[in-house]
């Protein structure tokens, strides 16, 4: 198969419009580095919302915890 | 993003249940704000646009050096994924996955949250075999959503008194099997509960049995594949299972038994549809220019 063919498939069979040479879709290693494992506290997070308001999610947990979401972007 | 759409759905699920939920990224406020708008999400949605956060959880993409996409802010995003912390800010779960695309559904988020199982949604197929044996299969969202991984579930129900045959069993009996088929989907390995050993008359070695109600879990995945159907999106696609096994009680084995079930799973209205267009019109051209299907 030429690259021609190929370059928007990935080896998992992911199909995206850029091409697999661009730089967001590289692949970490299978052991990439995932932050704080399970049972270790999580550094602080104080930043602006939506709003502009400042959140301090250590103080904004619910009484049993909280989901912590990290994303790439809301646009893509 | 439809991750964060799929989390509005869930947010007051997971209030109830006494968690709150939060999004970072290192979108700038007006992005966020823009995003938030348009789509109605209240909850916090934060921004880290110098990425201090996002370095101190270690979890910066490593992979795309400070020169690329300056435009796009590609450079100080983080590997996606999820953390689960109690009231103290420890971390009691995380679940990341290496391909950059994929990430958990919301009701799979539910279900880790709240510590239970997935309840199969009500559009599921209920088949009894024969009087005595059931099988639902259905799946853990509503709608399917383009690269987003939801489960496709089987319970099983095996009449007390009688059991299944596990993987493991030895070759004359037919130890139970789920195959999934169909078009546009991507399907993981099925996780099945823990077997238990059963001595079996006339057998002197312990045969890996099921008994009661279990539960077959497939991960499912809907990939850009759908798209090549056609510029338009179809509202829904057809997946087939067939599950085959064989139920004994103590003395006696009926002889081994095949369902197959068709689930004509919906497909969610996708966020950015304008984007998948493009996705559609390039393949079309790569297609036209090449003369051969893209793959």
């Amino acid at each position: 198969m030429s690259p021609t063919e190929n370059q928007y498939y990935d080896e998992f069979g992911f199909y995206s419009p850029q091409e697999l040479t661009r730089a967001t879709r590289r692949q970490p290693e299978k052991d990439f580095h995932t932050g704080p494992d399970v049972g270790e506290v999580v550094p602080a997070v104080v930043l602006p919302d939506q709003n502009g308001d400042l959140i301090n999610v250590a103080e904004s947990l619910g009484p049993n915890g909280g989901v912590v979401v990290f994303h790439r972007s809301a646009y893509w | 993003m439809t991750q964060l759409v799929q989390l509005q759905g869930i947010k007051d699920n997971l209030e109830e249940a006494g968690y709150s939920v939060f999004a970072i990224s290192n979108d700038p406020v007006e992005v966020l704000q823009d995003f938030a708008t348009k789509h109605d999400i209240t909850f916090p949605l934060l921004s880290d646009s110098d990425s201090a956060v996002i370095r101190a959880f270690g979890i910066m993409n490593q992979l795309i050096r400070p020169d690329e996409g300056q435009s796009m802010r590609w450079y100080g995003i983080a590997y996606p994924g999820t953390y689960y912390v109690d009231a103290n800010m420890m971390v009691t779960d995380k679940d990341f996955h290496q391909h950059h695309a994929r990430r958990a559904s919301g009701s799979s988020v539910l279900a880790r949250v709240l510590g239970r199982e997935t309840e199969i949604h009500s559009d599921a197929e209920s088949v009894d075999v024969s009087e005595q044996i059931n099988v639902t299969i259905g799946l853990s969202e509503p709608t399917l959503q383009l690269e987003v991984i939801s489960q496709l579930l089987v319970d099983i129900e095996i009449p007390q008194g009688m059991h299944a045959y596990a993987s493991g069993a030895p070759d004359q009996f037919s130890c139970i099997t789920v195959e999934v088929e169909g078009g546009g989907i991507r399907i993981g390995d099925v996780s099945w509960p823990a077997s238990e050993p059963m001595h079996t008359l006339g057998i002197d070695e312990e045969v890996p049995v099921y008994t009661g109600r279990i539960r077959a879990s497939i991960p499912i995945t809907v990939t850009s594949d759908v798209i090549r159907l056609g510029h338009e999106i179809a509202d829904s696609l057809q997946v087939s299972v067939v599950v085959s096994f064989q139920i004994c009680d103590d003395y006696e084995c009926f002889l081994p038994e095949s369902i197959e079930a068709t689930l004509n799973c919906a497909l969610a209205r996708l966020v950015e549809p304008e984007g998948l267009s493009t996705y559609a019109d390039r393949v079309e051209a790569l297609e036209a220019e090449t003369g051969k299907p893209v793959r």
